[in-house]
C-alpha cells in the first residue's frame, strides 16, 4: 500500500490511488460510525429486514395477497388474519407484507433515473462551465422552484394514473437535486491535483470525467440517495393515496390506505397497518440515511 | 436595496413564464380527450367538437400556449373545465382556506420548533437531545394523510372532542366574507361562537400539516445552535464575562436562526403540498382539495393554475427569506453575496 508521501511522488496515478484507499479506510471507520449510533443501527436493522420481506414476500405470506374471501370480509385482527381483512376479504397482513415490493421497488427506480440524469446533466455542466452551465443550472432552478410533490402531481395527472407513471413523474421532478450536488463536486474536484496531473499526462477530456471526477462523486451521491429512499417511499405512497398512483386492488400501502379511509370509523385497523408499514418504512431508511451522512460529516473531526 | 428587490420580481417573471411553459407541456402530453371527458361518455362527436372549440382544445400546441400565455398577463387564467367558472376566481375563493390552515400550521411549527430545536443543542447528548430527535426523525416520516387519518380516530370517534372535517359544522354560517379565512372573519365580526367552531375545525388539519415542517425546523434549529454554541464570536463573549443569558439571547439566538429562516422559507412549498394531502383528508375545501379534483377531471386550466400560484407564493416566500437575512446579518448586503 502506498503511504501519503510516496503518492505525492509517484504521479497522478499513486496520487489517485492514495486518495482511494483513503476513501476504502473511511468506509470501513463510516460503517463503524453508522454502527456507533443505535438509531442508525436500528435504521440499518429494519431496512434489511424490509428488504428481506421484498424479496421473501411469496414465502412469508399466509394468505394470497388478492384473493377475494367474500366470507370473511372486515375481519378484526385475529390468530387466522393478525392484521384483518379488507373489503373483500383479502388478509391485510399478507397485503402489506407484499407492499414492501412496490415500495422499493419505486424508490429504487425513482433514485435510479433521478441520479442518473442528474449526474449526467451535474458532469456536463460543471466540467463544461460557461453558457453550457448556465442553461442547465437555470433549467435546474427552474424545477427546484417548484414544490416536488405539486408538479409530480400534475406530471402523474398527465401521464395518466399508473404506479409506473407516478414513478416517472415523480422521477421527473428528483433529477434536479442530484445535478446541482454533482455541479457542485465537478466545480470542487476540477482543481485538484490529480486532475490538473491527468490533464498535464495528456489524458482526454471523456477519460478525466469518467476516470478521475465521476468515482470521486460517488459519496455525496450516496449519502443522497440514502437520505432520499425514505422521502421517495412517502411521496409514492402519498401519490398512491390521492390515486395517481398504484390502483386497488394492488397490495400498496398508499392505495390501501385510501380505500380503508372509507371504513375508518368501524374498521380503523384497515387504514392502521398499512399507514404504520409506510411510517416505518420511511423511519428506517431516514435514520440509515441520517447516520451515514453524520458519520460522513466533517463535524465528526472535531 | 431596492434594485436587487426588483431584480429579483422580474426574475420572479421569467421562472412564471418557464413554469408556465413547464406545467403546459406536462398537462397536454396527456393520452386523455378531456372535451370527451366534458361533454360525458354518451355525448355525440358533434357536440364534444363543439366544446372543444370553445374551449380551444382543437387548436395546435403552440397557439394554445401562446393564448394562455397572452391571457396570463391580462389575469386570465382560462376557464375550469369542472366548475366552468374562470380559475381565477376559483383560484380566490378557495386559497383563503388553504392560507388559513397553511399559516396555522406554520404558527404551530415557528413557536414549537425553534424552542425545542434550541432545547435539544442545550442538553446536547443527554435524554431530552435524544428524545427531541427521535420525534424529529418520526415527524419527517409519517406519512401525513396517515397521521391525518389517526387524529380523526382518536379525537373524533373515540374522544368525541374535535370535529372529523370541513371548516364548520353543517349547522354554523360562515362569517361575513372579508379576508375568506374564518377565524380572521369571525374575529372582524366579534363572533366567538363561530370563532371557537372554526378553530376546534383547524385544529386537527392543522396539526397535520405541520408535523412534517415541525420536524425539519427542529432539526435545523438544533444543528444550527450547536454549531454557533461554538463559533469564535461567542467563546468571546463568554470570555468577556457576559451573563449565559445575554451569550443565548444576543450572540447564539440571532445567528443560529438564519439558517433555520432559510429552512422555514422552503417549508412554504412543502406546506403548500402538503396541503393537498390534508385538505383531502379532511374535506378541507382549500386548493388542495380543488387541485384534486382538477387532477382526476384532467381540468388542465385548473391544475396551471394551480401549479402557477403554488410556485409564485413559493418564489415569493424565498425573496421574503433572502430579505430577512440581510436584516439578521448585515454582513451579506454589504459583500453582496445575496443569493439570486
Amino acid at each position: 500500500m502506498t503511504t501519503p508521501p510516496m503518492a505525492q511522488l509517484a504521479g497522478p496515478a499513486g496520487a489517485e490511488a492514495a486518495f482511494r484507499t483513503g476513501r476504502r479506510r473511511r468506509a470501513v471507520t463510516t460503517a463503524g460510525r453508522v454502527l456507533a449510533n443505535p438509531l442508525s443501527a436500528i435504521g440499518l436493522v429494519l431496512a434489511l429486514v424490509l428488504i428481506l420481506i421484498a424479496l421473501a414476500a411469496p414465502l412469508l405470506v399466509p394468505y394470497d395477497p388478492l384473493t377475494i374471501d367474500a366470507a370473511n370480509r372486515l375481519l378484526p385482527p385475529s390468530p387466522t388474519h393478525p392484521f384483518g381483512t379488507d373489503e373483500a376479504g383479502r388478509d391485510i397482513f399478507s397485503r402489506v407484507l407484499y407492499g414492501t415490493r412496490p415500495s422499493l421497488l419505486a424508490a429504487t427506480v425513482i433514485l435510479g433515473l433521478a441520479s442518473v440524469v442528474g449526474t449526467v446533466i451535474g458532469l456536463v455542466a460543471g466540467f463544461r462551465g460557461g453558457r453550457v452551465d448556465e442553461l442547465l443550472m437555470r433549467l435546474t432552478d427552474m424545477f427546484l422552484a417548484f414544490p416536488a410533490l405539486v408538479l409530480a402531481m400534475g406530471a402523474a395527472a398527465a401521464l395518466g394514473p399508473s404506479f409506473f407513471n407516478a414513478m416517472i413523474a415523480i422521477a421527473i421532478v428528483w433529477w434536479p437535486w442530484y445535478a446541482r450536488l454533482v455541479r457542485g463536486q465537478v466545480l470542487h474536484l476540477k482543481h485538484e491535483l490529480f486532475v490538473d496531473a491527468a490533464r498535464v499526462a495528456g489524458a482526454s477530456e471523456r477519460r478525466i470525467v469518467l476516470r478521475h471526477i465521476l468515482p470521486n462523486c460517488w459519496t455525496p451521491i450516496i449519502v443522497q440517495m440514502s437520505l432520499d429512499v425514505g422521502y421517495a417511499i412517502l411521496t409514492m405512497a402519498s401519490l398512491s393515496f390521492i390515486g395517481l398512483g398504484a390502483q386497488p386492488p394492488a397490495p400498496e400501502w398508499g392505495a390501501m390506505v385510501a380505500v380503508g379511509r372509507d371504513y375508518i370509523l368501524d374498521q380503523p385497523w384497515y387504514v392502521a397497518f398499512p399507514g404504520m408499514a409506510i411510517f416505518v418504512a420511511v423511519m428506517a431508511f431516514n435514520l440509515l440515511g441520517d447516520g451515514l451522512q453524520e458519520a460522513l460529516s466533517p463535524r465528526w473531526r472535531r | 436595496m431596492l434594485p436587487y428587490i426588483l431584480r429579483r420580481l422580474a426574475l420572479l417573471v421569467v421562472v412564471l413564464v418557464g413554469m408556465s411553459a413547464i406545467t403546459f407541456a406536462l398537462t397536454h402530453i396527456v393520452p386523455g380527450d378531456p372535451a370527451r371527458l366534458l361533454a360525458g361518455p354518451h355525448a355525440r362527436q358533434e357536440q364534444v367538437d363543439a366544446l372543444a372549440r370553445l374551449y380551444g382544445l382543437d387548436r395546435p400546441l403552440p397557439e394554445q400556449y401562446w393564448i394562455y400565455l397572452t391571457g396570463l398577463l391580462r389575469g386570465d387564467l382560462g376557464m375550469s373545465l369542472t366548475t366552468r367558472r374562470p380559475v381565477l376566481d376559483d383560484l380566490l375563493q378557495y386559497l383563503p382556506a388553504t392560507a388559513e390552515l397553511a399559516f396555522a400550521a406554520l404558527a404551530l411549527t415557528v413557536l414549537l420548533g425553534i424552542p425545542l430545536g434550541v432545547l435539544a443543542a442545550l442538553r446536547h447528548g443527554r435524554a431530552t437531545d435524544h428524545a427531541v430527535r427521535f420525534l424529529a426523525v418520526a415527524g419527517v416520516s409519517l406519512p401525513a394523510f396517515w397521521l391525518g387519518l389517526g387524529l380523526q380516530i382518536i379525537f373524533f370517534q373515540q374522544l368525541s372532542l374535535l370535529p372529523i372535517g370541513g371548516r364548520l359544522g353543517s349547522l354554523d354560517a360562515p362569517p361575513a366574507r372579508v379576508t375568506g379565512a374564518y377565524l380572521v372573519d369571525a374575529l372582524l365580526a366579534a363572533d366567538t361562537a363561530t370563532f371557537a367552531a372554526a378553530a376546534g375545525h383547524l385544529v386537527l388539519p392543522a396539526i397535520t400539516l405541520a408535523a412534517g415542517s415541525l420536524a425539519v425546523v427542529t432539526r435545523m434549529m438544533r444543528a444550527s445552535v450547536l454549531e454557533t454554541l461554538d463559533a469564535d464570536y461567542v467563546r468571546t463573549a463568554r470570555a468577556k464575562g457576559l451573563s449565559e443569558r445575554v451569550v443565548l439571547g444576543r450572540h447564539v439566538l440571532k445567528n443560529a436562526l438564519i439558517p433555520t429562516i432559510t429552512v422555514l422559507g422552503l417549508q412554504a412549498g412543502t406546506l403548500l403540498a402538503g396541503a393537498v394531502l390534508v385538505e383531502a383528508v379532511f374535506s378541507w375545501p382549500g386548493i388542495g382539495l380543488y387541485t384534486v379534483r382538477a387532477i382526476s377531471n384532467l381540468d388542465y386550466a385548473a391544475v396551471m393554475g394551480v401549479t402557477l400560484l403554488v410556485s409564485a407564493i413559493y418564489v415569493l416566500a424565498n425573496l421574503l427569506v433572502d430579505l430577512a437575512y440581510v436584516v439578521l446579518d448585515p454582513r451579506i448586503a454589504e459583500q453582496g453575496t445575496m443569493r439570486t
